[in-house]
């Protein structure tokens, strides 16, 4: 039995050779990639953390994929050849992987459209969080309750995202109802001296308090004002606290919903 | 003649408070190391906080130009009292009434800039402009004397057609603070060029806006520091 094995090795020694090759060449391409890539992260460039991850990603692939190609290639294996099944086997694939194709380009077209990066508040579609990751497939966003959403790149692209960390300034607007009995331009002065005072809201854009409507009960004013995005709720939040405050001290009225009554007494025949 | 005694070092055995005009500033030995600070405008506290210094260390408050405050910003947006025309190759002058910041100091050391009055405005778009510290007339009028300062603004046009100036965007970073003998806060002077009515460099200088008789301790160095409005005069 030795004797056959030594004599089908003798008989197979170059095949041999070229397997042990093209094993040892994938190998040596595999440590390369890991090198190769190696520099990308050190990268001292203005570059999001997601790209960096990414394109590191890409880089080893890349270099995997040519030393493959490499060891096929010493094997004996015909690359042209190979290469037209694995067109035909792209466009199969491509027609049964048309989810983790779209998710996989919306992905690319996200890093480079620069739509979203980590650290961003955002809220897509009806889910608001902070972004946590941003892949190639997936984007993975930490809701304002605390739970990990994991969207796939192709949801994120069609939908409508609100990315909150974009903007320096946001405009709050906050409605006020005074009765019909109130000085509507005292009403109008007190709450625009509440909104000089406050820190939180900006002095430019200048704030405003406008006349909206004549409602059903009361005088609609609409108060609208900047503030900065860090701030946003906390200003919106103690402005109403404020005008509410000063309103009453003032003796301007907040009505409640009102109707009036009229009885009509039936004539006695 | 205006004295603005209340910019003095002093030592901390008890308790110290100084009044500003509105602002006042106290100062409660909690124990052997430890001061208590807080600063009131008016009824509403702006700032509290615990210094570690024995009562062999001076404490002081000293005038300090605007600082960034609680977002940290980098400019100071000054609204003009009134719409300035500059004719072209022309210099105009303007001064504006500026709240300065009580700087904290223990020793030579500075501890901490309090904002006095902070107030911001967004120069520019929200995504793309500067949140800035805001100054207006109305805004230092009510404070005292020795809790404002002038800057002299030279608004220089070198365009060829008129400009319309209606503010400017200080770099806080280049402003410096001088104390007159009267220890009133002589903060520096900018420089705005015009190069159309959207776009202009605003420089700071080194020299006090106001001159005075008598020499001036320089509290804050300035330093040349330039900001490019391109948003719009």
């Amino acid at each position: 039995m030795l004797e056959e094995l030594a004599n089908w090795i003798r008989e197979n020694s170059y095949l041999i050779y070229r397997y042990t090759m093209a094993v040892a060449v994938v190998l040596v391409f595999y440590y390369v990639s890991k090198i190769a890539s190696r520099p990308i992260a050190k990268l001292k460039v203005e570059a999001r953390p997601e790209v960096v991850h990414n394109l590191e990603r890409s880089v080893r692939a890349v270099v995997l994929v040519i030393g493959i190609l490499t060891a096929l290639s010493i094997v004996g294996i015909d690359l042209g050849g190979l290469l037209i099944a694995a067109g035909f086997t792209g466009l199969v694939i491509g027609l049964a992987a048309q989810q983790t194709l779209s998710n996989f380009f919306a992905g690319l077209a996200l890093l480079l459209e620069n739509r979203v990066k980590v650290g961003d508040s955002v809220r897509i579609g009806s889910d608001g969080g902070i972004v946590e990751y941003v892949g190639i497939m997936s984007t993975r966003v930490r809701l304002w309750s605390g739970e990990i959403l994991t969207i796939p790149n192709s949801a994120v692209m069609g939908s409508s995202l609100y990315n909150f960390s974009r903007s320096l300034a946001r405009r709050a607007e906050v409605n006020v109802s005074i009765s019909y009995e109130s000085d509507i331009d005292k009403a109008v002065r007190v709450i625009r001296e509440v909104l000089r005072q406050s820190e939180l809201v900006l002095a430019e854009p200048e704030p405003s308090v406008l006349v909206e409507s004549l409602g059903d009960s009361s005088v609609n004013l609409r108060v609208m004002f900047w503030a900065p995005s860090q701030d946003f709720l906390t200003a919106r939040s103690l402005m109403i606290k404020e005008i509410k405050k000063v309103l009453e001290a003032e003796g301007i009225e907040i009505p409640f919903p009102q109707r009036v009554v009229w009885l009509r007494e039936r004539v006695r025949q | 003649m205006l004295y603005c005694g209340e910019f003095r070092e002093l030592y901390v055995e008890r308790e110290e408070r100084i009044d500003l005009g509105g602002v006042s500033v106290s100062f409660t030995r909690v124990s052997d190391e430890v001061i208590r600070v807080l600063v009131k405008y008016g009824s509403v506290e702006v700032f509290q906080g615990f210094l570690n210094a024995s009562s062999r260390k001076p404490i002081a408050i000293m005038p300090h130009p605007p600082s960034g405050g609680k977002y940290g910003v980098e400019c100071l947006l000054a609204r003009l009292h009134s719409d300035i025309y500059v004719l072209p190759n022309e210099v105009a002058t303007v001064y504006q009434q500026v709240p300065v910041d009580i700087g904290l100091y223990c020793g030579s050391a500075l501890v901490t800039v309090i904002p006095v009055k902070p107030k911001y405005a967004l120069y520019g778009p929200p995504d793309l402009g500067d949140l800035c510290r805001y100054s207006s007339t109305d805004l230092a009028q009510d404070l005292s004397p020795c809790l404002r300062a002038s800057i002299k603004i030279m608004l220089s046009n070198i365009s060829k057609a008129v400009v319309q100036v209606t503010k400017a965007v200080i770099p806080l970073k280049g402003l410096g603070l001088y104390l007159s003998h009267e220890r009133l806060p002589l903060i520096t002077s900018a420089k705005l060029v015009a190069h159309s009515q959207s776009y202009a460099e605003v420089t700071t200088e080194l020299l006090p806006s106001l001159e005075v008789e008598g020499v001036s301790k320089l509290l804050v160095g300035p330093s040349v520091t330039t900001y490019i409005m391109r948003y719009g005069l």
